[in-house]
């Protein structure tokens, strides 16, 4: 039996880029002028990080073959990026909501655009991921 | 076969984690719910917790009794204190006998200009207008209020502005699209960001209706609305830089006029040629405009200043076009010429740091090296000097066209207003009393004219500026309003004598090297004059009881027999040397003055030298090492000695047993306050946010904030009023009550408050405030806007009262007397130095001692000293290089001490916990901050990583610092109505509210589906 790709893989890469860009975009934030202070919430970086990983893993392992740990990965892996989303909404939403306000100015707004990328980009892997669970990596065609 | 087994495993599979991902949104969820619980409540309109309060007599547990027994009484006692407001707070002009309108005229109103149909009724963002529809008393703009007095106006010109609405909107970039306005708004807080003027030129005009002009024929009564607007984090930046490059307007300041709005008031002078009507112009600002051509344009009959009118205001701006009432308003501001050429405006704006640290809010600096002149300190003491041929006042430097005279400077001098009738005001005695420290003055206003009116009695003092001053740069304004008052209506013919009592201190001065360098207040000795009038004629009065006349150079000669005077013989430094609860009062602020930390960098304006110490421009400095490290915001090493503060003790009390304790000496405030715990202070002090929360070891109820200056007005009366009237609430209301949905920022702005210039409208505004927070209890109410107007541009003025420390003082005091009487907690803000928007969190604002303390500090003090507010806000900037909230003497030694403030203190809206200088704040009496976040020591450790018990239990100066914190804010509360319906046995159940259900709904459903699905994917692949 050979493995053919299917859209799995696609689904997966896309989940585990999406939240990369998540963890990118909110290491990039809290280096701006405007969110330094907030500091660094390092449970939001351990669960995105670990929810790429889990992506990862299944992909591999889905390139091999199914197997049950390539079926438990996916679902730790969204509730893993689920999880880190939501964490970085509740680090971020009362500063955003200062911008958008009182705190309002071009530099602040222009310093925000990496949290919203990050918040973006967390819930697309987050969706993503979940699609993904509902796919195989590849699947086995008959040689 | 087994690829449909393999499909089975991978729905199940992906089933499983869709239901796992729901369940963990609702479990993260509920976390950050809880993070967020009260905000939450407060949008949706429900509420985590019930008071339950039982067997107790509702006469003993309802303190505060309202003046209203119904809700329509209330919403229209509003709207009546509001018309009143604008009718005494609109100021006239000029005037050519073009008003009041006639009968007649009423039926011929041509509106012009966008902003006449869609004008500035409330600031954006701060005091903003709630506006009100279905209730007893719905809201209304120009147009409405015209119709609803009966005025008819040119329906085409409506219809014309209409289809011209898309060209005058401004849409304001934010995330996730725009917003619209259909008023004129400020320029962004950014540097570089410019006004646009939106006004219709004369081809679109045109363009729409070729015929328009024609319309005015049968409407020829032409009122032209000229609008700037005010906005909290806002600015106009000053002169042509602040106008949009893109338009060819002739404009040169922001606050100047555009050609547009030129052309739009000339067309209407051209058609009165034919029309035979008239041209009233109405400025619909809070800022101080440039509209010297306006006074100079003789083709305007009659020009009001309406300020900012409120949701009520307009009504009062028609009483006055129509002369029902006559108007009595006076300037709070001066109107220059040119705004740009005054000391102050040279250091405005965003000046950064040449080693600024943004990250770390370091950012700006503004040097106020104008010293104490401001406003019409500045333009009647540089005229003065000028009569006087002193201090080289005549030179070029700070003149519109070489060689400074005041005509060709001023506009309208502060004070000024004219009335449908005239009056005189003689000044009958003057008694000083330096025991009491109170100067009282009798003045006699007579109605010379032929209409009914109120007048406005204003108190001047010129005191002297010795050869002492010089010496000691003592700066010294050649007129000071001292006091103020507001007649009755007197009838034409008519007499009436009012009676003030001015606070002696108001003539008194700063002297930082008083009492052997310790500083202190001084009077010099020297012959004192009193007068009345506006500033000018005050002063001109002055001029002439010292020999001098037109032929010196006087605007006008002035009435000699109007002055009275006193002599003190001899320098008086003690009178002043104790606050009224006997703190010593010295230098506190000499670490304000740039010079401090960097020596001879700054030349302070002094009447001196006009012409050599005008204000430079201080940008590009580069703040020193130290200076660097403190604006680093980390200024207290906490210590590890140990702590004998005693927290958590089990003494039985609750706060409902110091209700109505005003004595903070009661040793029975120490034993309730032993009760509380470490935690409950770190967590309410570092998250008090939004509203102060319950703390249960001693029964202290969440007590809900508000904003604003314009009234109390982030929630619906109904949000927190009790529908339950079984409780025995006099307030209590019906779930259904039409007036529910009514909020309170309805008020014009404060300028209009403070153009009345009269304290007993003040005062009715706090009680009508005070009354609205009894039925919606809304108890803390940050409304009471001090700052100064250093400089026009300050878009965020519209918040403010004046120019003027005592002005804005003695209002400020009035409205939060009145407010406390219905047992509001009236916070003065912002203290202090807030008086600029740029970069407001960061900037360090530098100046003198004396500025300050006759400055802000004397705006906000009479609201703390005298009306005892039992609320404050501090402010964003920097006083000098420490935050507001950290500066080692401001808060502690001025306001605490000097001033015996003990109520509640907040932080402003600052996010940055770095900035907010948690630890340091408290030290000097800040009892909140105003972050939110979950009810715990884990968030609040969380955001400042510093605030843990470990680190805090041990020191002893913090662990005190904290109860003491809390002691205030518990007397605040106590003594507020927050605890209406409180008793001893009153106790707090948790409810869940339905959104708790659904929460808890979708994770034990989701949680079983989880499961389920995992027992599927288990069977399906056992089955393969």
């Amino acid at each position: 039996m050979k493995r053919k790709i299917s859209a799995g893989l696609i689904i997966s890469c896309i989940a585990a880029i999406a939240a990369l860009v998540g963890v990118i975009a909110y290491v990039v934030n809290t280096g701006t002028n405007y969110y330094a202070k907030m500091g660094v919430d390092v449970m939001v970086l351990v669960l995105l990080i670990a929810g790429v990983v889990c992506e990862l893993i299944t992909i591999v392992l889905g390139i091999k073959g199914t197997s049950i740990v390539g079926d438990i990965l996916p679902v730790c892996g969204s509730v893993l990026i689920t999880a880190g989303a939501l964490m970085l909404v509740n680090a971020r939403i009362a500063n955003l909501a200062a911008v958008f306000t009182f705190e309002n100015s071009a530099a602040n707004m222009a310093d925000t655009t990496s949290c919203i990328v990050a918040i973006a980009a967390c819930v697309v892997g987050m969706l993503v991921s979940i699609l993904a669970s509902f796919f195989d990596i590849t699947t086995e065609v008959k040689a | 076969m087994k690829g449909n087994k393999r499909a089975s495993q991978r729905v199940w599979r992906g089933l499983a984690s869709l239901c796992a991902c729901v369940t963990t949104v609702a479990l993260v969820g509920t976390n950050i719910v809880n993070g967020f619980r009260t905000d939450i409540d407060k949008f949706l309109g429900t509420s985590s917790t019930k008071v339950i309060t039982e067997n107790a007599d509702p006469s003993e547990i309802y303190t505060y009794q309202s003046d209203y027994t119904s809700t329509t009484d209330l919403v229209k006692a509003i709207a009546d204190v509001a018309e009143r407001m604008s009718e005494e707070g609109t100021v006239l002009l000029k005037n050519n006998g073009a008003l009041p309108l006639s009968a007649d005229e009423k039926g011929k109103i041509s509106l012009l200009g966008f902003s006449s149909y869609n004008p500035v009724m409330g600031g954006i963002m701060g005091s903003s207008l709630t506006a009100n529809h279905g209730t007893d008393a719905d809201t209304v703009n120009f147009v409405e209020a015209l119709k609803a007095r009966g005025f008819t106006y040119n329906p085409d010109l409506e219809t014309l502005y209409k289809g011209l609405e898309s060209s005058y909107v401004t849409e304001v970039a934010s995330w996730g699209g725009t917003i619209t306005y259909n008023t004129i708004t400020a320029p962004a807080n950014s540097d570089g960001s410019f006004f646009t003027s939106k006004e219709p030129s004369q081809s679109a005009l045109n363009g729409a209706n070729a015929g328009w002009k024609d319309t005015m024929n049968n409407y020829n009564v032409m009122i032209v609305t000229i609008a700037r607007a005010g906005s909290e984090n806002a600015n106009y930046t000053p002169g042509t830089a602040g106008v949009d490059p893109s338009q060819n307007l002739n404009q040169t300041d922001p606050l100047g006029l555009s050609d547009d709005e030129r052309d739009l008031i000339q067309a209407a002078i051209d058609a009165k040629a034919s029309n035979g009507g008239k041209v009233i112009v109405l400025l619909n600002n809070a800022s101080a405009m440039e509209i010297q051509e306006l006074a100079d344009n003789e083709g305007i009959d009659a020009m009001l200043q309406i300020g900012l009118p409120g949701g009520y205001g307009f009504y009062g701006v028609c009483d006055i076009l129509d002369g029902t009432v006559n108007p009595s308003g006076h300037l709070t501001d001066t109107y220059a010429v040119d705004n740009e050429l005054s000391p102050a405006a040279q250091n405005y704006g965003f000046l950064m740091w040449a080693n600024a640290q943004p990250e770390l809010n370091i950012n700006s600096a503004i040097v106020e090296a104008e010293g104490i002149y401001t406003g019409y300190k500045y333009y009647e003491t540089r005229y003065a000097d000028c009569v006087l041929g002193q201090g080289n006042a005549g030179s070029n430097v700070g003149s519109i066209n070489g060689g400074w005279t005041y005509a060709n400077e001023v506009t309208y001098p502060f004070g000024y207003g004219l009335s449908y009738t005239t009056f005189t005001q003689k000044l009958e005695s003057i008694s000083v009393d330096t025991a009491a420290q109170t100067v009282t003055a009798t003045v006699t206003v007579t109605n010379t004219g032929s209409v009914a009116g109120k007048d406005a009695v204003q108190l001047y003092l010129s005191a002297p500026y010795t050869d002492y001053d010089k010496q000691n740069g003592v700066e010294k304004a050649a007129i000071s309003l001292i006091d103020y008052g507001k007649t009755g209506v007197i009838e034409p013919g008519a007499s009436e004598t009012v009676t003030l009592t001015a606070d002696l201190l108001y003539a008194a001065s700063w002297d930082s090297n008083a009492n052997g360098g310790k500083g202190g207040y001084i009077m010099d000795d020297g012959t004192y004059y009193f007068s009345v009038g506006d500033s000018h004629t005050a002063l001109n009065n002055v001029l002439a009881a010292q020999g001098f006349s037109s032929a010196n150079g006087m605007t006008a000669d002035g009435d000699a027999s109007n002055v009275q005077t006193w002599t003190l013989d001899a320098m008086d430094t003690s009178t002043f040397a104790k606050s009224d609860n006997g703190t010593d009062v010295v230098n506190q602020l000499q670490d304000l003055d740039l010079n401090h930390w960097m020596p001879d960098t700054v030349t302070y304006l002094t009447r001196a030298d006009w012409e050599g110490t005008f204000p430079k421009t201080y940008s590009n400095l580069t703040a020193t090492d130290e200076m660097m490290t403190i604006m680093k915001n980390d200024n207290y090493q906490m210590q590890n000695s140990g702590s004998d503060v005693v927290f958590g003790a089990e003494n039985s009390m609750t706060l409902a047993n110091l209700k109505g304790v005003t004595d903070i000496n009661d040793p029975n405030w120490d034993k309730l306050m032993d009760q509380i715990t470490l935690e409950e202070c770190m967590i309410r002090t570092g998250f008090g946010g939004t509203s102060t929360k319950i703390i249960e070891s001693i029964m202290s109820p969440e007590t809900i904030q508000n904003d604003g200056p314009n009234g109390i007005y982030s929630y619906p009366l109904s949000q927190y009023a009790n529908t339950d009237k079984s409780t025995g609430d006099p307030c209590a209301i019906d779930a259904n009550d039409p007036n529910g949905s009514y909020m309170g920022g309805v008020m014009c702005n404060e300028t209009v408050v403070a153009q009345t210039f009269n304290k007993d409208l003040a005062e009715e505004y706090g009680k009508v405030m005070g009354n609205f927070s009894l039925w919606s209890n809304l108890t803390i109410w940050w409304g009471i806007g001090v700052n100064l107007h250093r400089c026009p541009y300050n878009a965020r003025n519209h918040e403010y009262y004046s120019e003027d420390p005592v002005l804005s003082a003695l209002q400020g005091a009035a409205t939060v007397a009145g407010a406390q009487q219905y047992g509001v907690i009236a916070a003065p803000k912002h203290i202090a130095f807030n008086d600029s928007e740029c970069n407001r969190t960061g900037v360090a604002t530098f100046m003198t001692e004396q500025k300050a303390r006759e400055g802000e500090l004397r705006a906000m003090q009479a609201s703390i000293e005298d009306a005892h507010a039992l609320g404050a806000m501090s402010a964003y900037n920097r006083a000098g290089v420490y935050t507001d909230n950290a500066h080692p003497t401001l808060l502690k030694n001025i306001v605490r001490g000097e001033w015996g403030f003990q109520g509640l203190f907040s932080e402003d809206f600052i996010m940055d916990p770095s900035y907010v200088t948690l630890k340091e704040a408290v030290l000097n009496g800040i009892t909140m901050s105003c972050n939110t976040g979950d009810n715990s020591m884990g968030a609040v450790s969380g955001y400042y990583g510093y605030w843990t018990v470990d680190n805090v239990q041990n020191d002893p100066q913090l662990t005190a610092a904290l109860k003491q914190a809390m002691k205030w804010q518990a007397y605040a509360l106590a003594n507020s109505n927050a605890m209406d319906g409180y008793s001893s046995s009153t106790r707090v159940e948790t409810v869940r509210t339905f959104y708790d259900n659904a929460l808890t709904a979708v994770e034990v459903v989701f949680a079983l589906l989880t499961v389920g699905c995992i027992v599927m994917y288990v069977r399906s692949r056992k089955k393969a």
